[in-house]
C-alpha cells in the first residue's frame, strides 16, 4: 500500500514542479522585462480560472463517477499525459529533440517581451497580462488534470495533494530566492521519469477499472514501471 | 484551442489512437483474468514504440 502512496506523491510532486517551473519562467520573464504588477495580475487571474476548473473536474465531475468508470477515465487520462511525456523524454535522451529548459524559455520569453513597445505609464500593460495569464493557465491546466487523475487512486487525493503542495512550495521558493529558473536542473531526465510514472499509473488504473487484479497488488506499479523503463531505454538506444 | 488540443492529446495522433485501441481491447477482454493487465501493458508499449518511431 505504501508503494502506491509514495509513487503517487512523487509523481505529483515531479509533474507539478516541472510544469510550475515553466509557468514561473514565463511570469518571471514578463515581470523582469515589463512590470511586476501586470505579470502578477495576469498570473493571479489564471490561478482563479484554474481553481474553478479544479473544483469542477475534481469534486464535481470525478467524484460523481462510479469507481470502476472513474479508474478507467483516470487511467486513460494518465496514459495520454504519461505517454506524451515519455515520448518526448525518449526523443530528448536520444538527442532527437532539444533538451527541456525553463531557463531557455525564460530568456526567449524575456527577449520577446522586451521587443514589444512599452506600456504607457499608469495604463494597464495588456500584452504582459495576457502572456502571464496564458503561460500560467496552460501549464496550470496540465497540473490540475494530472493531480485530479492521480487523486483517483485507491488512496484518494491525499498523496497527490501532498506531492503537489511540496512542489508548489519548492517552486515558489525558487522564484522568491533565485528570481530565475534553475540552470542546472536535469529537466529532460526528470520529465522522462514523470512520463514513466504517469504511464505506469495509467496502465495500473485502467486495468483496475476493467476489474483486473494485478499479481502482487500495488507492487504491480513497480514491475510495470520497470518494463516501461527497459523498453523506453531500448528505444533511446535505437534512435540515438 | 490548438494549444488545448496539443495539451490533452499531445503532438501526434499516434498516442490518442493507441490509447483508444488499448481501451477497446481492454473492454473486450474485461474480467477474463489477471493476464489482461499484461495485454494492456503490451498495447501501451506498442503505442510508445509507434509514437517514437514517428520522429519529427
Amino acid at each position: 500500500m505504501i508503494t502506491a502512496w509514495v509513487l503517487t506523491a512523487a509523481g505529483a510532486a515531479l509533474a507539478v514542479g516541472l510544469e510550475l517551473l515553466e509557468a514561473l519562467a514565463i511570469v518571471l520573464a514578463v515581470g523582469v522585462s515589463r512590470r511586476w504588477r501586470d505579470a502578477v495580475l495576469g498570473a493571479a487571474a489564471a490561478v482563479v480560472v484554474l481553481a474553478v476548473v479544479a473544483a469542477v473536474v475534481g469534486p464535481v465531475l470525478l467524484a460523481s463517477l462510479p469507481l470502476d468508470l472513474l479508474r478507467c477515465v483516470v487511467g486513460v487520462a494518465l496514459l495520454l499525459f504519461g505517454l506524451e511525456w515519455l515520448r518526448k523524454g525518449v526523443l530528448r535522451l536520444a538527442g532527437r529533440r532539444a533538451p527541456s529548459s525553463s531557463l531557455r524559455e525564460y530568456l526567449e520569453e524575456r527577449e520577446a517581451m522586451e521587443a514589444l513597445p512599452p506600456a504607457a505609464p499608469g495604463r494597464p500593460d495588456w500584452p504582459a497580462r495576457v502572456v502571464a495569464f496564458k503561460g500560467v493557465a496552460l501549464e496550470g491546466l496540465e497540473v490540475v488534470l494530472i493531480v485530479a487523475a492521480l487523486s483517483g487512486g485507491s488512496h484518494g487525493a491525499a498523496p497527490a495533494v501532498v506531492g503537489a503542495g511540496i512542489a508548489v512550495l519548492a517552486v515558489g521558493l525558487v522564484g522568491a530566492v533565485v528570481h530565475r529558473p534553475l540552470a542546472r536542473l536535469p529537466e529532460s531526465h526528470l520529465k522522462y521519469a514523470v512520463g514513466l510514472l504517469l504511464t505506469s499509473f495509467g496502465v495500473f488504473f485502467l486495468a483496475e477499472g476493467l476489474s483486473v487484479a494485478w499479481p502482487g497488488g500495488d507492487v504491480a506499479l513497480l514491475y510495470v514501471a520497470a518494463a516501461l523503463l527497459v523498453v523506453s531505454q531500448l528505444q533511446v538506444r535505437r534512435i540515438a | 484551442m490548438k494549444a488545448l488540443r496539443k495539451l490533452v492529446l499531445g503532438e501526434t495522433w499516434t498516442i490518442p489512437i493507441g490509447v483508444a485501441l488499448v481501451l477497446v481491447v481492454g473492454l473486450l477482454l474485461r474480467g477474463d483474468g489477471w493476464w489482461v493487465g499484461f495485454v494492456l501493458l503490451a498495447g501501451v508499449i506498442a503505442t510508445l514504440s509507434a509514437a517514437v518511431r514517428r520522429v519529427p
